[in-house]
């Protein structure tokens, strides 16, 4: 039992390893085909990355990056799984929001970015609120289906025992809904790191939209590289955070 | 909450017991869904008197209305008119009452041990007697081993019992099932029966059971209340004091019993076709 399942891991391992190579493969061939400075293969560009971050040059950018997908994230998680169970158990609080909803969620948010960085300056606040605004609908409506979809039979049977709104609340709808947060979430960070670099190519010396920005305009393709595999670092990094939340919060969803 | 009162003394001699007042008295209740583009009746006039430490077992075809009383003698539902009263009172959700649905209503993320302890918990009850209680039903049931198992992780019949031990969990004097054995395969369901029947022997509770089984409505229901419908009413109510006993599934009055139900069923499902009631082999 225990070795063959240590021999499953390895196997799972040696994937993601072929999966890794694969990617590199690619990413060598195409810089290959080019045959252009403008497309560095990766090794040149794990150079200029281990080069950016030794000089230290690259960390601080991604310190802040790191600081303001997070923060907007888990503002955005904070506010919208409220608001999405809040729609989906009362049909009234639903009828007030939905217009907003419907009509906000469509519109590019990045299309405000001159008015929230009046309206809040240009620091940190301004970056983070944009973020969070795009995030927060991404796992608003997920939340609010969720909650909509938790069977009558459950409510029913757990108010049999004596429950009241805040126990179905807490006992029923949220644990219900949260597999499906988790899904948005995964999302949701990547769409983060994509709005997160407007952001940042837009009033700020910091961050690694800066860091992009600032190398494209040197013509520094490798730095631009670093730039690029630093974004995707944290993406992943992200991404694999949402995994480990989720397995450690909803371990009835991997039976 | 109030502990479980010490039993009653049975009948002391040179003295006649006093007649207990009944769990449920159900008078003239109706009940109408009413959805935006239909109504539905779903009851019309139903009363009954089920004794304190009786059980009764409703059954009928599908859509007369039974889960609809189940809901109000749960006091999830407020009947049109008519009158409920539980041990004497209005139901309340609850209350010493506890309802065991087709489904178990478990919750796929709690564990056996957090689904057992549920409704404990949402009753405050002191974390001590919290997991004194679950231990002890667990144990009675049969399901010591499995505190750490997630719903999904166990068989229909053992998701019935983690079903039966949260509602025996918080000490109700009326237990309400829909259907609760109706997925299980034939031995499961004998077994769980059985079940019933001990908990039933055990004294004190009542319960109200809603099936599609005859044989499962004979064997369990001291009183076998035959329902038609929609709209529901009841057609009879039958004694059948034996109900319970183990031995009385192999008794001859235990089958003419089931083919008296069985012909009343026939005659409410078929009015148009005269039927033959088959008096035992």
């Amino acid at each position: 039992m225990r070795r063959s399942s240590r021999r499953a891991a390895a196997r799972r391992t040696l994937h993601t390893a072929w999966g890794v190579f694969l990617l590199l493969a690619t990413w060598q061939g195409l810089s290959w085909l080019v045959d252009r400075a403008v497309l560095p293969g990766p090794l040149e560009a794990g150079e200029a990355l281990a080069e950016s971050v030794m000089s230290g040059r690259l960390l601080p950018h991604l310190a802040y990056s790191t600081f303001r997908v997070l923060a907007a994230v888990a503002s955005a998680v904070v506010l919208a799984v409220p608001a999405g169970i809040a729609m989906g158990r009362y049909p009234v609080v639903d009828r007030l929001l939905s217009p907003f909803v419907r009509l906000v969620y469509p519109v590019p948010k990045v299309a405000f970015l001159p008015v929230v960085v009046l309206l809040l300056g240009v620091h940190d606040l301004a970056k983070i609120f944009l973020i969070g605004l795009v995030v927060f609908f991404q796992i608003l409506v997920p939340t609010r289906d969720g909650a909509l979809a938790v069977p009558r039979s459950c409510i029913m049977s757990v108010r049999s025992l004596g429950a009241k709104e805040w126990d179905i609340l807490r006992h029923v709808v949220l644990p219900a809904c949260l597999p499906r947060v988790f899904t948005s979430l995964r999302i949701a960070v990547g769409t983060a790191v994509a709005v997160l670099f407007l952001t940042e190519t837009f009033a700020t010396s910091h961050g690694l939209g800066y860091y992009l920005l600032d190398a494209w305009s040197r013509l520094d393709y490798g730095d631009l590289f670093a730039g690029v595999i630093a974004m995707g670092l944290l993406g992943a990094a992200l991404h694999w955070t949402v995994d480990r939340l989720e397995a450690r919060f909803c371990p009835w969803e991997r039976l | 909450m109030s502990l479980p009162q010490a039993a009653e003394p049975s009948a002391r001699p040179g003295q006649e017991a006093p007649t207990p007042a009944p769990i449920i008295a159900v008078s003239g209740v109706s009940y109408t869904y009413r959805q935006p583009n239909a109504t539905v009746p779903a009851l019309a006039g139903v009363s009954f008197v089920l004794p304190k430490g009786s059980s009764c077992a409703v059954i009928g075809p599908s859509g007369c209305g039974k889960t609809t009383l189940l809901y109000i003698l749960a006091g999830l539902l407020t009947p049109e008119s008519g009158s409920v009263l539980i041990a004497g009172r209005p139901p309340a959700a609850g209350r010493r009452t506890s309802l065991i649905l087709q489904d178990y209503g478990l919750l796929p993320w709690k564990t056996v041990w957090d689904n057992v302890r549920l409704g404990l918990e949402v009753r405050r009850e002191p974390r001590e007697r919290q997991e004194q209680k679950v231990r002890e039903v667990l144990d009675f049931l049969g399901l010591a081993g499995l505190e750490r198992h997630y719903p999904a992780q166990l068989s229909g019949g053992q998701r019935q019992r983690v079903a039966i031990a949260r509602s025996l969990a918080t000490d109700p004097d009326l237990l309400l099932m829909d259907e609760p054995l109706s997925s299980l395969d034939a031995l499961t369901r004998e077994e769980l029966q059985d079940t019933i029947a001990d908990v039933l022997g055990r004294g004190g509770l009542s319960f109200v059971l809603v099936t599609h089984s005859i044989e499962e409505a004979v064997y369990l229901g001291r009183r076998i209340l035959v329902m038609s419908g929609p709209p529901g009413r009841i057609v009879e109510a039958i004694d059948n004091s034996r109900a319970g006993q183990r031995s009385y599934r192999e008794t001859r009055e235990f089958h003419a019993q089931c083919d008296h139900v069985r012909g009343l069923l026939a005659r409410i499902v078929r009015p148009e076709r005269p039927v033959t009631e088959t008096t035992g082999p």
